[in-house]
């Protein structure tokens, strides 16, 4: 069952298109890794999903209900981080975690405590004075401690040290477990390839890619590194074999996931000497769209 | 203080008169618009020297301005005008000072700048700058527009000099009051409170005749003491400029023995676990606005207090002239009585106060709405009319309490005076009571606008305000009719019809156009996306 289904939504703001004609789903269950470059549309998604933001056109269903008119009803059953949170000057970080959890309809008070600890957090103090780490602590341990079948996370560890990363990440592993779905947009990638299941980059206010990493790898090329006891001449012909380079008797390449078999039946009549095989990082499938997009840009 | 302290000072004040580039002008004509306004009216009579006397004559003219000086026009800006320059003009300098020292720390960019080369005093001078040379420039419009008019050229320099002066005293007050506290909002609270302090000192100097030690305390009552056109007391000139040192010395001080976004005042811990109330947003709405409602409560209620307490002084048998007393055509103040017109007009300069406070305080949903904190109150199964109506209620509860309060204070001052207490206290009472329903649909107004034009809800509400004050003002004047009052809501509440023969039915369709407003402005809000959009 989809706690999200996206179709073809569009958002214009006067003559800005910021979604446009952008589509995917979130499965119950899952962790949607949720990327793309600076002002891609984003956060435009998560405030459409909010019902904060009106839709311009598409369809749009979160938790089986329409997010703009069943806004209420909805949030009771979902909660949410935003990537640049901003605080009441004159509240201390406990009247806020305390609000929102009210507000929310009950907040758990062991569970509160005990994140405060693992966020070494100090909620005495006025907003004010927080951090910009401190204030996404606020954020984070207020929706943490709010039971929700639904997270939805704009970049919300902007700010935080590597500790309180590990921390975060801890807290979403767990809400995982306990059958949650998370919403999880980022463009720390490595957070995304250590928490999600499924993916969707979003270029330009549409997806691009889509689908979990490990299909995702299938459609892309793997790194190979290999050194053969006789020398190998000619493997930059082999088909699907790309960028081949002998480098003080290494042969450097990229192959096609289909053409892995045929490079391997080539290559050991050789002898094999060593032999690394790299999967792409999430980051070079996000470079491939990215840089894709800007050789389109450097060609008009 | 070192000279590299300084550094970078030019550049920002570049900067500020880049961001203030339509403020500014306006602030620096104000004076000489204000002074023309009251020109032009006084050239309506033909023999100002009667005029003069006739208002002066008038007890409750003199009771509110204070005695007449020199009986020719000159005279009658200094007058009638002086106290609303400085006080508009001083609040438009503390506020620029705050927006471009404090604010800017506490928005983190003054930082951004400090990390370039420019040095610890450069943002509070630059500031500081820019306020005195735009009071300097007022002042010298006033100085040449005198002259213009034939006036003796040294009276012109003292009196432009001295709104000058008071302007620029303004100025130090906001930049020492940005010192204090971490928040901008508290430092705003300090500007408002002083400019409280200077109405009551005005209103303290006026009851005793024309000139007290008083007005020493009030930089609104300071043509009392250089008395230009008058007397031409050019030696004052130079104590206030060293009154004018005092708040820029000490912003210097303070400003030195403080870290960069820190205040003087260090930020107190505070609660480990929210009140067991603080649960809804109407109990947010009301944490936000109660400092403000308490000042603005306080500041009243002194004011009312003072104004209450000296209408006992008040002749009540004084002839009145013809003049006042004939506006639009009504004997009012043999109706309403010397006393009670003394304090009715009051009333009513303070009910218009307390309606862009109403104003100010309903758009404080924008500031919510801009500032992202709507967004994580709507985030949680809140609806968008129960935030929005929350906060309308404690603005609609706020204004309520200190009309009230004002009515309290100054009914309670004026009948411990009088023989009859309770028909003393009732008639004042209800002339504050009256003229809720007209604060509400200035309210009204404001959440209209926010609900359905919020990018431009601020400088409308603002503007309507405005006109509906100049509307009363040029009336007064007899340039335009009842018939055009009667469009501004201030008309069904005036202080020219005694409270007691007030028709209930005009009030009660304000109030139902107030609801009506509000209304209008919540379903306009749940219509529209959330944010700077």
């Amino acid at each position: 069952m989809s706690v999200i289904e996206i179709k073809n939504l569009t958002k214009n703001f006067g003559n800005t298109k910021a979604l446009n004609g952008l589509s995917f789903s979130v499965e119950q269950g899952s962790v949607y890794g949720f990327i793309g470059p600076n002002g891609a549309g984003k956060t435009t998604t998560i405030r459409v999903l909010l019902g904060i933001l009106r839709k311009s056109s598409g369809e749009v269903t979160v938790l089986g209900g329409d997010p703009y008119h069943d806004a209420v009803e909805l949030h009771r059953r979902l909660v949410y981080v935003p990537g640049d949170v901003a605080l009441w000057p004159n509240l201390t970080g406990a009247e806020v975690i305390d609000l929102l959890g009210r507000l929310h309809g009950g907040i758990d008070m062991a569970k509160r405590k005990m994140l405060l600890e693992r966020f070494q957090f100090d909620p005495t103090k006025k907003c004010r004075t927080y951090s910009k780490g401190n204030r996404q602590k606020v954020a984070l341990i207020a929706a943490f401690s709010c039971e929700a079948e639904l997270l939805l996370l704009d970049e919300p560890t902007s700010g935080l040290d590597p500790l309180m990363e590990q921390v975060f990440q801890s807290c979403v592993a767990e809400a995982k477990e306990a059958g949650k779905t998370v919403l999880l947009s980022s463009h720390i990638l490595s957070q995304v390839e250590t928490l999600c299941d499924q993916i969707g980059i979003i270029k330009q206010g549409v997806i691009v890619d889509s689908g979990a990493l490990a299909d995702m790898r299938h459609l892309t090329r793997i790194k190979m590194v290999v050194q053969t006891i006789n020398p190998a001449p000619d493997l930059h012909k082999i088909p699907g074999v790309h960028n081949a380079a002998l480098q003080d008797g290494e042969w450097h390449f990229a192959v096609d996931t289909g053409a892995m078999d045929t490079v391997m039946q080539f290559l050991v009549p050789f002898g094999m000497k060593a032999l690394t095989a790299e999967p792409p990082t999430l980051e070079e499938l996000f470079m491939q769209h990215y840089s894709a997009d800007t050789q389109k840009e450097g060609k008009r | 203080m070192k000279r590299h302290s300084f550094t970078g000072t030019l550049s920002l004040t570049r900067l500020y008169i880049r961001r203030g580039r339509w403020l500014l002008p306006l602030w620096i004509l104000l004076p000489v618009l204000i002074s023309a306004t009251v020109v032009s009216s006084a050239a309506v009579y033909q023999d100002v020297g009667l005029f003069v006397e006739e208002l002066t004559a008038n007890p409750l003219i003199s009771s509110i301005l204070g005695p007449g000086m020199s009986h020719d026009v000159a005279g009658v800006v200094v007058w009638r005008s002086t106290g609303q320059i400085v006080l508009i003009l001083g609040i438009a300098m503390m506020l620029t000072i705050i927006r471009h020292t404090r604010s800017e720390e506490e928005a983190g960019r003054n930082e951004l700048l400090r990390a370039y080369v420019t040095g610890p005093h450069a943002s509070l001078t630059a500031a500081l700058l820019i306020a005195c040379i735009s009071s300097l420039l007022a002042g010298l419009l006033v100085t040449v527009y005198f002259i213009s008019l034939g006036q003796a050229v040294s009276s012109s320099f003292v009196f432009g000099l001295m709104i000058a002066l008071a302007s620029c005293v303004h100025a130090g007050v906001g930049g020492l009051a940005a010192q204090l506290n971490k928040g901008a909002d508290k430092a705003r609270g300090v500007a408002l409170a002083f400019a409280g302090a200077e109405i009551f000192f005005l209103i303290i100097n006026n009851s005793q005749g024309s000139y007290s030690g008083w007005a020493w305390l009030s930089p609104m009552a300071w043509h009392r003491v250089a008395q230009p056109f008058y007397g031409d007391k050019a030696l004052s000139l130079v104590f206030m400029v060293i009154i004018l040192a005092i708040p820029v010395v000490a912003a210097y001080v303070l400003s030195a023995r403080r870290d960069l976004g820190e205040g003087i005042f260090p930020e107190k811990s505070g609660r480990a676990q929210a009140a067991a109330g603080f649960r809804s947003p109407l109990a947010l709405a009301w944490r936000l606005q109660k400092g403000s409602a308490i000042g603005v409560l306080v500041g009243i209620v002194l004011i009312g207090g003072a104004v209450g307490g000296m209408a006992q002084s008040v002749s009540e048998t004084a002839g009145i002239g013809d003049l006042l007393g004939g506006i639009g055509g009504m004997n009012w103040m043999a109706e309403v009585g010397n006393r009670n017109a003394f304090i009715g007009v009051f009333i009513y300069i303070l009910t218009m106060a307390i309606a862009a406070y109403s104003i100010m305080s309903v758009l404080r949903l924008q500031k919510e709405e801009y500032e992202y904190h709507a967004e994580m109150i709507l985030a949680k199964p809140v609806s968008r009319t129960q935030w929005m109506f929350s906060n309308l209620l404690v603005s609609m509860l706020c204004v309520t309490g200190i009309m009230l309060a004002l009515g309290i204070s100054s009914g309670l001052m004026f009948g411990l005076g009088s023989s009859d207490f309770g028909q003393s206290f009732q008639s004042i009472w209800l002339m504050c009571v009256t003229k809720i329903p007209v604060v509400w649909v200035m309210a009204g107004i404001a959440a209209l606008l926010y609900g359905v034009l919020p990018r431009m809800a601020t400088i409308l509400s603002l503007c309507i305000w405005g006109v509906f004050t100049v509307v009363e003002f040029l009336w007064e004047i007899q340039i335009v009719s009842w018939a055009v009052m009667q469009f501004t809501p201030y008309a069904y509440a005036h202080y020219t019809v005694p409270v007691a023969n007030l028709p209930i039915m005009p009030l009660i369709v304000l109030v139902i156009l107030a609801f009506a407003l509000q209304a209008l402005g919540v379903l306009g809000f749940k219509k529209r996306s959330i944010g700077q959009v």
